[in-house]
């Protein structure tokens, strides 16, 4: 910003900013904590946020598993969800640019009827929707999973774009049209740059969104191997007992690619609009 | 121009289609019999870690004796795996064999999933079942399955504070548990008699106690019988006279019980032979094991009891190879293979001849839980057994808080429950 | 019609893919869901590979059950959970991640590693935090009661009081959902372009002045897109609930979606979960009718 800051307020914000910091990655930290305890100290009546035995083993447990099993959880989670990124950004990047730009009948009906597939809650036609992935052949598929999953993510990533399009002037594209450009070109060459902190977000969003399911992965893939990361870890989980030690150490594991991927995305989430600005 | 938009799209949905081609790494062969005639058989099974390493070693043995049987084993998160079953098989999909828990049994069976295997099973296996267990695998007259371990919950105790308080034996009558939760409630010390759990599963051998029930096998309503009110109300007092935890939390109330029990807080508890591997683990019994108590859940003035459960071996009726499944299950069945998992993992037998052996006999938690099972009751074998909870619990939390008065808590479960089962 | 395919041939080629995969794996769906709740759909009837469907028509009975006969006071009370529950964790959602956003839009020092641990909620997967919340929320053991009874309060019964219950789950949800508006928030910042507030500055105008006149104003789409969807996420949110509570004690924190789920999960009663549904869209549709009406109404003003 250009205007100036005082101290004080410099102060203020930093206070702010590190009370929830705190606040965000507090469970996290005891998380990380668990992950280090040995299992008989994870329930006991005094809560010690330091373990008192320092272990690697639940680590240990997790890499060793049978077949590389958790290894393949991790393939398996990072696959679905980069493909689903890409995929969903793209479709709805177009969709959105279309939405944004032009006036065409059903345009309102075309939005509203995206909105109307997350108002229905999908988990209870888990069966008909299993039936439908069976019928088009893709059970234990990573198609059918990541088809499962552009259809959470695409209705947030077609609004969100869309109001990023419209904030976009649309003179730029005018001007780009009088260069000769036809609207495929504006909307590559122009358009997609100046959006870049919005597609950041989609991308983001569709990205959490695969990484993060649990039904559909759990319904649609019926071998051990091709479990997603959070089924996976449901293993843990027994009729009578839950293994927090390897949990917690999967939980750990499964946050990391997930802020490096953030660490990497949000180098767009910068002005888009000064990048391309400073360019042309 | 367009024709470029157009292009790139259709170049996305090719590339999922194509996708469809490449499978998750796990790929399926729909022929499962290959032409060597080898036949694979596909198995889920929901065991923990420890229990599923026992389980390897007797597939593995069961595959050196069959070399034209392989079995596919897949572990299903225990508390998923109903509905995926429920659901794979719904659209002809399931696995050839499951380990389905007691109450999914009759469910299943209902559902028309499983082969019955009354001209598979053997006389001599037959009458080696205990008969609460074999039971569960029964439902309108044939028999669905086989039972490969059961459990009921017993009441554990710890020996040391029991002798301090002046209580000499495990107490027999439920006149004698209050008693003795009375004398082991000792406030100064941070001590109390029993663990009022608001699990409606933990209340069902109070109503057996004093005369009451849940549902009968012909779906009959006893719930609000005067008895069970009596068995509730007997509950309560417990709580209501401070002989129980003063902290109160549904939704962690499991792990409470135990860290109390384990820390030595509470004197008793009402728990299943699941428990003992975390009690033992316990700062009370780590070190003196001895210390750990076993005894049948106390007789009210009209009965004992405690619900029997377990886990038992079934065929899914799709499968195509009805002889190999029935061949490997039995084999997981066999007393060694039972002795076995009792051994390592405190799973308890389902055949009689299991606990006599001399491997078993001298086990003082395997025979007391025996002993309990020797005393314990069949929950209704009904499809919608496992469901009746969901209602249970609930109005069992609103009686702990006195939020509803008994009666009224046990009529909106009959309620719930009409409706449950059609009535 | 045709000649206005013909004009918008490229909007319509635009939006064809999303919208087709669409059409097969939600709408095919839906429709049969929506059929479903004037059936007595439940898994005895539904029909299999081995036993043949059974199922019949029966017209508007679910939705008289619910709506108008024995389970209309049941309704009515879950309804009510369900607004407090949608309405409260959205409002805290969009405050702090507006907020919070406007806070990281700056120019401060340590912004990226601010965004990254503020971003750490969302990253882990739903279910394992919410294990991890409802043990934190432990009568007896829990890390808030120990902190609370630390500084010298009594400990909270938070998941066996109704009212503490319903606290704790929106506590542990607002956890959950703020990071999400926030990265929202943020690329809708960064989309306002610079020269805006360059010329409101030469104009003399105040920050406050600025926020209301420049990004309040642009930041409307992003800001009506984000709070809508908040909502209807929300109120179908049934993972946290589900995993904390289960909709305890004696369905105090049950929502509609929570209710739906269990009868779709407890004995496949498909009709009556399916009927929840339907109520449930019809709801959302209500009221998202309703918003946009709104945000015209001022737009217009």
């Amino acid at each position: 910003m250009i205007n100036r800051i005082s101290w004080t307020e410099r102060v203020l914000v930093h206070a702010v900013l590190i009370l929830f910091a705190v606040i965000a990655v507090f469970p996290f930290l005891w998380l990380l904590s668990t992950s280090f305890k040995p299992a008989a100290e994870i329930f006991t009546s005094e809560i010690h946020l330091v373990p008192e035995t320092f272990t690697w083993e639940n680590y240990q447990y997790l890499f060793a598993m049978k077949d590389n099993l958790f290894l393949k959880w991790i393939w398996n989670s990072v696959f679905v969800a980069l493909l689903t990124t890409v995929l969903a950004v793209f479709l709805s990047a177009t969709t959105a640019y279309a939405l944004s730009r032009f006036n065409f009948p059903g345009k309102r009906g075309v939005m509203y009827s995206f909105l109307l597939t997350q108002m229905f809650p999908a988990a209870i036609l888990i069966v008909p929707l299993y039936n439908l992935i069976k019928n088009l052949g893709l059970l234990n598929s990573y198609t059918g999973l990541i088809l499962a999953y552009m259809t959470t993510a695409l209705p947030f990533c077609v609004w969100m774009l869309k109001s990023y399009f419209d904030s976009i002037p649309v003179e730029l594209e005018e001007a780009a049209k009088v260069d000769g450009l036809n609207t495929w070109g504006t909307f590559y060459r122009i358009v997609l740059p100046l959006a870049l902190p919005g597609l950041a977000v989609t991308g983001f969003f569709a990205f959490i969104t695969a990484w993060n399911e649990f039904l559909f992965a759990l319904t649609f893939m019926s071998e051990q191997s091709a479990y997603t990361l959070p089924v996976g870890l449901r293993t843990f989980v027994f009729q009578f007992r839950t293994d927090w030690h390897y949990m917690s150490a999967g939980a750990v594991l499964i946050t990391i690619p997930v802020l490096l991927f953030f660490a990497v995305a949000q180098r767009w989430l910068v002005s888009g609009l000064t990048a391309g600005g400073s360019k042309g | 121009m367009k024709k470029k938009a157009l292009g790139l799209s259709m170049a996305a949905i090719l590339a999922m289609t194509a996708l469809a081609g490449c499978s998750g790494s796990g790929a399926q062969e729909e022929n499962a019999q290959s032409k060597d005639g080898n036949v694979t058989i596909k198995f889920w099974q929901t065991m923990n870690p420890e229990e599923t390493k026992t389980l390897e070693k007797i597939v593995k043995e069961f595959e050196a004796a069959n070399k034209n049987i392989k079995i596919e084993m897949q572990p299903v998160p225990f508390t998923d795996a109903q509905n995926k079953f429920k659901t794979a098989a719904q659209g002809g999909d399931a696995p050839d064999v499951i380990r389905a828990e007691i109450a999914w049994t009759p469910e299943f069976a209902a559902l028309g999933f499983l082969l019955p295997i009354d001209d598979k099973i053997s006389a001599a296996d037959k009458a080696d079942y205990m008969k609460a267990p074999m039971n569960y695998n029964i439902y309108e007259g044939k028999t669905y399955g086989i039972p490969q371990v059961t459990d009921a919950p017993a009441l554990l105790y710890n020996k040391r504070m029991l002798q301090e308080a002046g209580v000499a034996t495990a107490p027999k009558t439920m006149d004698e548990f209050y008693d003795a939760a009375k004398k082991l409630t000792q406030p100064d010390k941070g001590q109390y008699g029993y663990y009022v759990s608001a699990d409606s599963y933990f209340l069902q051998p109070f109503l057996w106690a004093f005369g009451g029930g849940t549902v009968t096998d012909s779906k009959e309503i006893q719930i609000t019988k005067p008895e069970s009110v009596q068995g509730l109300e007997f509950l309560l007092k417990l709580k209501n006279d401070k002989l129980s935890q003063a902290n109160f939390d549904f939704p962690n109330q499991y792990n409470n019980q135990m860290t109390d029990f384990k820390e030595g807080k509470v004197g008793m508890i009402i728990n299943g032979p699941w428990a003992t591997a975390d009690i033992l683990s316990g700062k009370e019994f780590k070190s003196n094991p001895d210390n750990f108590g076993i005894a049948p859940i106390p007789a009210g003035p009209k009965g004992q009891g405690s619900p029997v459960g377990g886990h038992n071996l079934v065929i899914y009726k799709g499968t195509k190879h009805a002889d190999e499944a029935y061949k490997f299950i039995e084999f997981l069945n066999k007393k060694e293979n039972q002795v076995l998992l009792a051994k390592e993992n405190k799973l308890l037998p389902t055949r009689q001849s299991a606990y006599d052996d001399a491997a078993l006999k001298d086990d003082k938690i395997l025979q007391g839980f025996k002993a309990q099972l020797d005393k314990a009751t069949n929950r209704p074998v009904i499809p919608e057994g496992g469901q009746l909870f969901t209602a249970f619990t609930p109005a069992l939390e609103a009686a702990v808080k006195g939020e509803k008065t008994p009666v009224e808590a046990l009529k909106s479960v009959e309620t719930a429950w009409k409706t449950l089962l059609k009535k | 019609m045709l000649r206005a395919i013909r004009r918008n041939k490229a909007a319509y080629l635009f939006i064809l893919p999303a919208l087709l995969l669409m059409l097969l794996i939600v709408f095919v769906p839906l429709l049969q869901g929506i059929y479903y709740s004037f059936t007595n759909m439940d898994q005895y009837n539904m029909g299999n590979k081995f036993v043949k469907a059974s199922y019949e028509w029966i017209g508007l009975a679910n939705y008289k059950r619910v709506l108008a006969g024995e389970g209309l006071a049941e309704f009515l009370g879950v309804l009510k959970q369900t607004m407090i529950w949608t309405f409260t964790n959205v409002f805290f959602h969009f405050i702090l991640g507006f907020g919070l956003a406007l806070l990281l839009n700056r120019h401060i020092k340590g912004r990226g590693l601010y965004r990254m641990l503020l971003l750490i909620p969302w990253a882990v997967p739903s279910f394992i935090s919410a294990f991890a919340w409802r043990w934190m929320f432990n009568g007896e053991f829990g890390f808030i009661n120990m902190v609370l009874r630390k500084m010298g309060f009594e400990g909270v019964a938070w998941l066996s009081d109704p009212v503490w219950a319903m606290t704790a789950v929106i506590i542990t949800n607002v956890w959950l959902g703020f990071p999400f508006m926030m990265v929202t928030f943020l690329g809708g910042l960064q989309s306002i372009p610079r020269d805006l507030y360059e010329a409101a500055y030469v104009d003399g105008a105040s920050r406050f002045q600025q926020f209301l006149h420049i990004t309040l104003p642009q930041m409307k789409s992003t800001i009506f897109t984000a709070t809508l969807l908040g909502v209807i996420w929300t109120f179908n949110l049934f993972a946290v609930i589900y995993l904390i509570t289960e909709g305890g004690p004696y369905n105090s924190t049950q929502i509609l979606v929570t209710f739906a789920y269990v009868k779709a999960f407890n004995n496949w009663q498909l009709a009556e979960a399916t009927t929840y549904g339907v109520i449930i869209l019809s709801l959302l549709i209500a009221f998202s009718f309703f918003y946009s009406r709104v945000l015209k109404m001022t737009e217009e003003k």
